[in-house]
């Protein structure tokens, strides 16, 4: 199988912490890996590796044949990684559609500031696919009773799904998912569950942080587990839910006693 | 509540009441003061785009202004070549200024961003303050040529007029144009997320370049018309007050839309003639005023009308 993801040796160090620690994993391609882990263990520092927030201190990561080690953001975006944020980071005082628009600025409307006030047949061209594509993802996602919110006045069920679909403007292969479900109540997340599927069905391959057991184990076609920066087991929902170390990271000591 | 549409007639209107103010009133003294303040609104365009849309603060505009009309006036005055060609040339100076001064904002922010461009604008009035034998000094530049159109020179009161508001509504609708487009969105989106911005694939940095790039080419052009309109120029137009006069225009006039630039640039050259009869006091009454509206309504008068509000961006939960 074909590999979108691997990630070698990755290390990343704050001052004296070591917030990832010499960690290797490989992603395969058409498949849905999740990165689950104890309350900061690194995960959303691996995703912000990945996506270029910031360098790591040591080790590469490949997004196919490509080394992307220590790519601007914006670039690693335009091969084709997007990703969402922990603590949601969407454009507030804008609507739900002119956040997805913005997502599809770079792929769907390329051209220059001189060019777009040069040429209006060109720039409304432009508009017109953004307007297009935001409308399809809108369906797809059924936004449409949201479309023309201002986000700022969103509940914050909706704007996990709206920042989603702004990833998904960009029309990425692999789509990096910072506990997308995080703050969910059941039947929202039950409700999510189905949205990421039909995410997955459309061809985008997703890597996953989370922390709810029922979303990963229902989902993931590989599981990595780190704690404190390492990696401590990886395999499939029914080998990691009965590895001995994951429990431990979960649990604590004393339960593996019982 | 008005919405877009609305807006629209608003702007006709505007439009046809500046088209007849000369034929109903023939106070040359208003009709200067109107000429002055299309220039303001061409400034107040181009610094929208930087605080008014991606939020960053911008106190050396006069800076940018004075180097656009003492490039004109000198080019003008000292090798006779035409104010049209000068324009180029202050066009020219606009871009890379706009690209020297959005470097530092690639990594300074806030008091540290304000500082800097106060620095910039400081700067450039000293020069030409001291550069004696080149800028003629604290005598500014006598004797610059006015434009000439069709044959006609712009040196009327009216002509002048005519010729400003033509200018002005032709950057008017440039900047309505960019405020309403990809770009306005894109500028907005890096003051509400500046990280998401780099995550859909767009350069932050080369944004903000273009933003500060589009605003000193429209102040460096308002500042040659300037130059022209005036006639004689010298360095004590181009102050911190005059910068600090520009962001007032945008921000109490309303940040993120030409009919706030329009209307604070209106308020900040005819408010003094109106409050003139209070005297000394006018600058603390003009000052208690921006005060009061910074307080009560950040985003300026003009949203305050507008169908969709900016509200404020939400606070980080984690
Ligand atoms: N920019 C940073 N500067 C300094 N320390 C950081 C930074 N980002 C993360 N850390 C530290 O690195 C460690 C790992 O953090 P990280 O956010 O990756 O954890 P996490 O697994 O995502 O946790 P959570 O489940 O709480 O989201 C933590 O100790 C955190 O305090
Ligand atoms: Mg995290």
């Amino acid at each position: 199988m074909k590999n979108i993801l691997r990630v070698e040796s990755l290390t990343k160090r704050f001052g004296g912490l070591v917030a990832v620690n010499d960690l290797s994993f490989e992603m395969e391609a058409r498949s849905i890996h999740s990165l689950i882990g104890p309350n900061g263990s690194g995960k959303t520092t691996t995703i912000n590796m990945i996506n270029g927030t910031f360098p790591p201190t040591g080790g590469r990561i490949y997004f196919g044949e490509t080394d992307i080690t220590g790519m601007q953001t914006h670039k690693i975006s335009t091969l084709g990684i997007a990703r969402t944020f922990q603590n949601i980071k969407l454009f507030s005082t804008m609507t739900v559609e002119e956040n997805l628009k913005v997502g599809g600025h770079s792929r769907l409307a390329p051209h220059g500031v001189v060019s777009y006030l040069l040429n209006p047949v060109e720039a409304r061209k432009e508009e017109n696919k953004l307007q297009v594509a935001s409308e399809e993802i809108i369906a797809m996602l059924r936004l449409e009773d949201i479309a023309k919110s201002v986000v700022a006045s969103l509940p914050y069920g909706k704007l996990k799904i709206v920042e989603l679909a702004r990833a998904l403007m960009s029309r990425p292969q692999l789509l990096l998912l910072d506990e997308p479900a995080a703050g969910l109540n059941p039947s929202e997340r039950a409700e999510f569950i189905d949205v990421l599927l039909k995410v997955f069905e459309s061809g985008i391959d997703l890597f996953l942080i989370e922390h709810n057991m029922d979303v990963v184990m229902n989902i993931s076609d590989k599981i990595t587990v780190i704690n404190f920066g390492s990696k401590i087991a990886e395999g499939d929902s029914a080998s990691i839910q009965n590895d001995p170390e994951v429990i431990k990271a979960y649990l604590g000591e004393k339960y593996i006693m019982i | 509540m008005f919405s877009r549409k609305h807006t629209r007639k608003i702007y006709a209107v505007l439009i046809i009441a500046a088209l007849a103010f000369p034929l109903i009133s023939n106070n040359t003294y208003y009709i200067t003061m109107l000429c002055l303040a299309f220039i303001y609104m061409i400034v107040a365009f181009g610094l929208n785009f930087i605080t008014g849309m991606t939020g960053q603060v911008n106190l050396g505009t006069a800076g940018i202004f004075c180097i656009g009309a003492y490039t004109s006036a000198l080019l003008t005055t000292k090798t006779f070549i035409s104010p049209w060609l000068a324009l180029l040339v202050v066009i020219l100076f606009g871009f890379v200024i706009g690209i020297a001064l959005g470097y530092p904002s690639l990594r300074l922010k806030g008091v540290y961003l304000s500082l800097t461009t106060i620095a910039f604008g400081e700067i450039v009035r000293q020069l030409v303050n001291n550069m004696t034998d080149f800028t003629g000094g604290a005598h500014g530049v006598r004797a610059i040529p006015p434009y000439c159109l069709f044959g006609f020179e712009l040196n009327t009161k009216l002509r002048l007029y005519y010729f400003l508001l033509a200018v002005t509504i032709m950057f008017g609708l440039i900047a309505y144009r960019i405020i309403y487009s990809k770009w306005g969105r894109v500028f907005t989106a890096i003051r509400d997320n500046i990280d998401a911005v780099d995550t859909c694939g767009i350069s932050s940095s080369k944004v903000k370049i273009i933003a500060f790039t589009l605003a000193a080419v429209f102040a460096a052009i308002a500042g040659g018309l300037y130059a022209h309109y005036s006639g004689y120029i010298n360095p004590s137009t181009f102050t911190l007050n005059l910068s600090v006069s520009f962001v007032v225009m945008v921000m109490v006039g309303g940040s993120g839309t030409v009919l706030g630039s329009v209307l604070g640039a209106v308020l900040v050259s005819i408010l003094p003639e109106m409050l003139r009869f209070l005297g000394n006091y006018y600058q603390i009454v003009f000052y208690i005023l921006v005060f009061i509206c910074t307080i009560l309504i950040p985003n300026g008068i003009v949203n305050v009308f507008l169908e969709r509000q900016k509200t404020k961006a939400l606070p980080e939960k984690n």
